[in-house]
């Protein structure tokens, strides 16, 4: 009996050893989506603010999105800038349209220039006062060797692994020779697209997914199977 | 000489690892004509000037040369707002002074503060369930509530008592937009028949913004009968509106979206 105990116990301890599935969460962006197949999360586009001028725009998700009732759905927020004043009635005008989703956890999508960092930086300190879990998307560079996004009271910024121009290159090859985001706060998490293979994801990380089309239940399988390479 | 060797060496070293790269431009070939769009200025192209079409071209454009091609030429009043579309997709600034998508919320908060100060401010879309939202009150709605007031300050003056239960009672309607909420009730029958007449229309309005189709639709048909309201003609085509989205907002919100 004792002799069976020995390799039982290793077979145990090897299973253990074997990776956990990684937490894969859909982007639902600006189309009707069908996401009930999805278990866990799913965050959805809900807001594209736009700072024009000295004036904002909010303009709501104006298209269904369907979800199973045990999903935890995490409303993502779009700005996008045009000659923006940036002034802090347009950015306590953001806060008050952000806030106005009533939603504990916002996920900020900002491809802030070097001009805005300054405004995105007290927009999330204005949000964090009242929303507890806020995370951002961040390009890849701002999780490299452009690094200005410490002491952001944000839980996760999460590096997007896609469409990433200039730096493709330079963030594959760092990530291929297993290699991390020098930026700590880039570690939880990472966003990848349908339309490119990711590069190699170091360790325990949430993988968000973007799907250029409309999601489907094949597409959502191989988006898990490629979140978990 | 060795200096010189070494700089060869190093220039032609340098050659070797050179990484081939993409300058900044999007482009990896010349491009003679746009894609997507007409060569500028964009005002010539809607003026007839079409230029060189290429079937690529966003619809928005296509239809543009379309209606020309088709004999069917766009009138002053079109181009303009074609005009306006284009720099608004373009992402060029606001023109104030002739943009049709004027901040209709903003006119009206503007207007009503001068009468009752209030931090409140409508919206203009409506929040369904599965996490979207639909326009239901609409920017000309605000501006026509705007310039009515406007003008029910002039005529009667600011302090007249007809003219705050306007806004009170405005106030009610619009408060109707965002969700479902008390509708304004009727007017003091001590109040001039403007404000009566004002009055009646705003009770059907708050029906139409409430998505109570069949009482707005009624409602209005009412004013429309009555020979002496300033409403009796926008309200007619206001009750068509109302069986127009009646019918749009029957088709379940799941079947138009998942079909």
């Amino acid at each position: 009996m004792q002799r069976l105990e020995l390799p039982a116990a290793i077979l145990l301890m090897l299973a253990s050893c074997r990776a956990e599935p990684r937490r894969v969460i859909p982007w639902a962006w600006e189309r009707r989506e069908d996401l009930r197949f999805v278990r866990g999360e799913v965050a959805y586009l809900a807001q594209t603010i736009t700072l024009r001028g000295a004036t904002i725009e909010v303009r709501p998700r104006m298209q269904p999105l369907l979800i199973d009732k045990s999903v935890r759905a995490i409303p993502v927020i779009r700005i996008e800038t045009s000659h923006p004043s940036l002034d802090e009635t347009q950015r306590s005008a953001a806060v008050d349209a952000i806030t106005s989703l009533r939603s504990a956890t916002v996920q900020i999508d900002f491809d802030a220039t070097l001009s805005e960092r300054r405004f995105y930086r007290a927009l999330i300190a204005d949000l964090h006062r009242t929303i507890p879990h806020v995370t951002i998307t961040a390009l890849a560079s701002w999780c490299s060797d452009d690094r200005w996004m410490s002491g952001l009271p944000i839980e996760d910024a999460i590096p997007m692994l896609f469409q990433m121009g200039g730096d493709d290159h330079l963030v594959r090859t760092r990530l291929g020779r297993g290699e991390d985001f020098p930026e700590p706060v880039c570690r939880a998490s990472a966003g990848i697209s349908l339309d490119e293979m990711p590069p190699r994801i170091p360790g325990r990380r949430r993988i968000y997914v973007f799907s250029s089309r409309r999601w489907s239940e094949p597409d959502w399988r191989l988006a898990t199977e490629r979140a978990n390479r | 000489m060795k200096a010189t060797r070494c700089a060869l060496l190093f220039t032609a070293f340098a050659t070797l690892i050179a990484w081939p790269t993409d300058s900044c431009s999007f482009s990896e070939g010349p491009a003679f004509v746009f894609a997507k769009r007409p060569d500028a200025p964009i005002s010539a192209y809607v003026a007839g000037r079409l230029g060189i079409l290429m079937p690529t071209f966003a619809h928005s454009h296509l239809v543009v040369a379309w209606r020309y091609l088709a004999g069917k030429p766009l009138s002053e009043i079109e181009q303009k707002a074609v005009r306006a579309y284009y720099r608004q997709r373009l992402g060029e600034p606001r023109v104030t002074e002739q943009d049709p998508n004027r901040d209709g919320v903003g006119e009206w908060v503007a207007v009503r503060d001068s009468v009752i100060a209030s931090t409140s401010r409508p919206s203009n879309y409506r929040t369904e369930e599965m996490f979207f939202s639909v326009v239901n009150c609409t920017d000309d709605a605000f501006l026509t509530a705007a310039a009515t007031l406007r003008s029910r300050i002039a005529e009667f003056g600011i302090k007249h008592p007809g003219v705050r239960s306007w806004v009170e009672a405005q106030n009610a309607v619009f408060s109707n937009c965002q969700s479902r909420s008390t509708p304004p009730g009727p007017a003091a029958t001590s109040l001039p028949v403007t404000f009566q007449h004002d009055r009646s229309y705003q009770i059907a309005a708050a029906a139409f913004y409430a998505a109570e189709f069949d009482r707005a639709h009624d409602l209005f048909l009412v004013i429309s009968r009555e020979k002496a309201s300033p409403w009796r003609r926008i309200a007619r085509l206001v009750a068509a509106r109302a069986l127009i989205r009646k019918g749009v907002m029957a088709t379940s919100t799941a079947s138009i979206a998942f079909r």
